[in-house]
């Protein structure tokens, strides 16, 4: 085949997979109207081309559930989600103080978990009030300790105020949230990334204690947790 | 209203991404002509698609986005499992009536065969396009090659294609096919 040949054959190729621009199209089409071997290589190629999407076309998956989605999603009903999503809003929006939404008297945890379940738990705190922050820390050993063994996930995702509890220029806890990380493997202290920016951006030292993540913004994280499925506890 | 926003969004794709199993499936058959190998790939792209939504930036790019995925589980697959099949001794059978169409049935196992018979970039350049229906850009990002080599393997792969077909002159395709491959 000589050059000429295979640049053709290639503009054909182009033609019948709908990757020419009209100029060179209309050009084509009128070459091809006096190029009989031209047209009838393109047809060639066309039915080629229809062929090998015939043949695999319509074939029908087996049909699989998808772990990746619905292990997560499966205990936690839409109205959970949404009663979730609702509290992180307010959270955000209007810095409400809210109560712990499974917060009971008898100060034990219960989580809408099933048996076989791991409970995976968000407590969220976003102001710079120390009651709270320890109540957060005594939560989250509470939980630890209680859900021992099972595969239980600990976050405490700390924006805006709260993360005067995650800095080392300001915290009163540094010693607590160190012994519970080198404790425990299953729990996570996250301060926002976000919240430290804008902390900096006053002059503030943001240096966060050793082992706690600053990588993303709240939000995003409290987002992607709840769609996941994680009970959120807002302390 | 953001959050909720991206949180419906979020759930929007991942019915999009669970709608695309059949058209994954398919090309995942060609790539592999093993249905079981193909229904594996095919759950663990849908699986890392689902993980890994967020971090898909551009909605437009959602089915470019999931067939990388669909070839580096490919890749990897290659890289694991060497084939231990000689694709001359793999059967394929009409499933049904075998009658009815049977010349068209004929085509089809042909094609696959032919298909199966190509080298792996040439049978994945040419399924993507054929198949799936992406451009030239598309393939050359999915697969990460230059322009220029999605138009030689396509070349290269339609030439060993039309030697098959030029011994068969049949009428239209028919509607549907059904086919088993047994070993």
């Amino acid at each position: 085949m000589s050059k000429t040949d295979f640049r053709i054959e290639r503009i054909l190729h182009a033609y019948v997979d709908g990757e020419l621009d009209a100029r060179t199209k209309s050009r084509l089409l009128i070459q091809m109207e006096n190029d009989e071997p031209a047209r009838a290589r393109a047809c060639e190629l066309q039915r080629t081309k229809e062929w090998v999407k015939f043949s695999f076309e319509g074939e029908k998956a087996p049909t699989r559930t998808l772990p990746g989605i619905n292990w997560r999603l499966r205990h936690t009903s839409p109205f959970h989600i949404a009663a979730s999503l609702l509290i992180a809003l307010i959270a955000f929006g209007a810095g409400w103080g809210g109560r712990s939404i499974t917060e009971d008297a008898s100060q034990t945890i219960v989580l809408n978990t099933s048996r076989n379940e791991a409970p995976h738990v968000i407590l969220h705190i976003s102001d710079a009030d120390e009651s709270r922050f320890v109540k957060v820390l005594e939560r989250t050993e509470q939980i630890l300790r209680q859900y021992r063994n099972t595969g239980a996930q600990i976050e405490v995702v700390a924006n805006s105020g709260g993360l005067d509890f995650l800095r080392t220029a300001s915290s009163h806890h540094i010693n607590s949230i160190k012994r519970l990380i080198a404790h425990y493997d299953n729990v996570r202290f996250i301060a926002c990334s976000r919240g430290l920016g804008r902390l900096r951006e006053l002059g503030l030292d943001t240096t966060v204690i050793e082992g706690v993540d600053a990588h993303a913004p709240a939000a995003d994280h409290l987002i992607e947790r709840l769609t996941e499925g994680w009970t959120y506890i807002r302390i | 209203m953001e959050i909720i926003d991206r949180l419906l969004n979020a759930r929007c794709l991942r019915r999009k991404i669970s709608d695309n199993r059949d058209r994954l499936y398919g090309v995942a058959l060609a790539w592999s002509g093993e249905p079981a190998v193909a229904d594996d790939l095919v759950q663990e792209t849908l699986m890392i698609a689902l993980q890994r939504i967020h971090q898909l930036r551009d909605e437009e790019r959602l089915n470019a986005w999931m067939y990388t995925i669909l070839s580096n589980c490919w890749k990897q697959y290659l890289r694991r499992v060497r084939p231990t099949v000689d694709i001359d001794d793999v059967e394929i059978c009409c499933e049904g009536d075998a009658e009815a169409g049977c010349s068209e049935q004929e085509v089809v196992d042909h094609v696959r065969h032919a298909i199966l018979r190509l080298p792996a970039g040439q049978r994945q350049t040419v399924t993507l396009v054929d198949l799936a229906g992406f451009s030239y850009a598309e393939v050359a990002d999915i697969l990460d090659i230059p322009i220029g080599t999605v138009m030689s393997r396509l070349y290269t792969s339609r030439q060993s294609l039309q030697k098959v077909l030029a011994n068969f002159r049949t009428t239209q395709p028919a509607a549907t096919g059904h086919l088993r491959r047994v070993k």
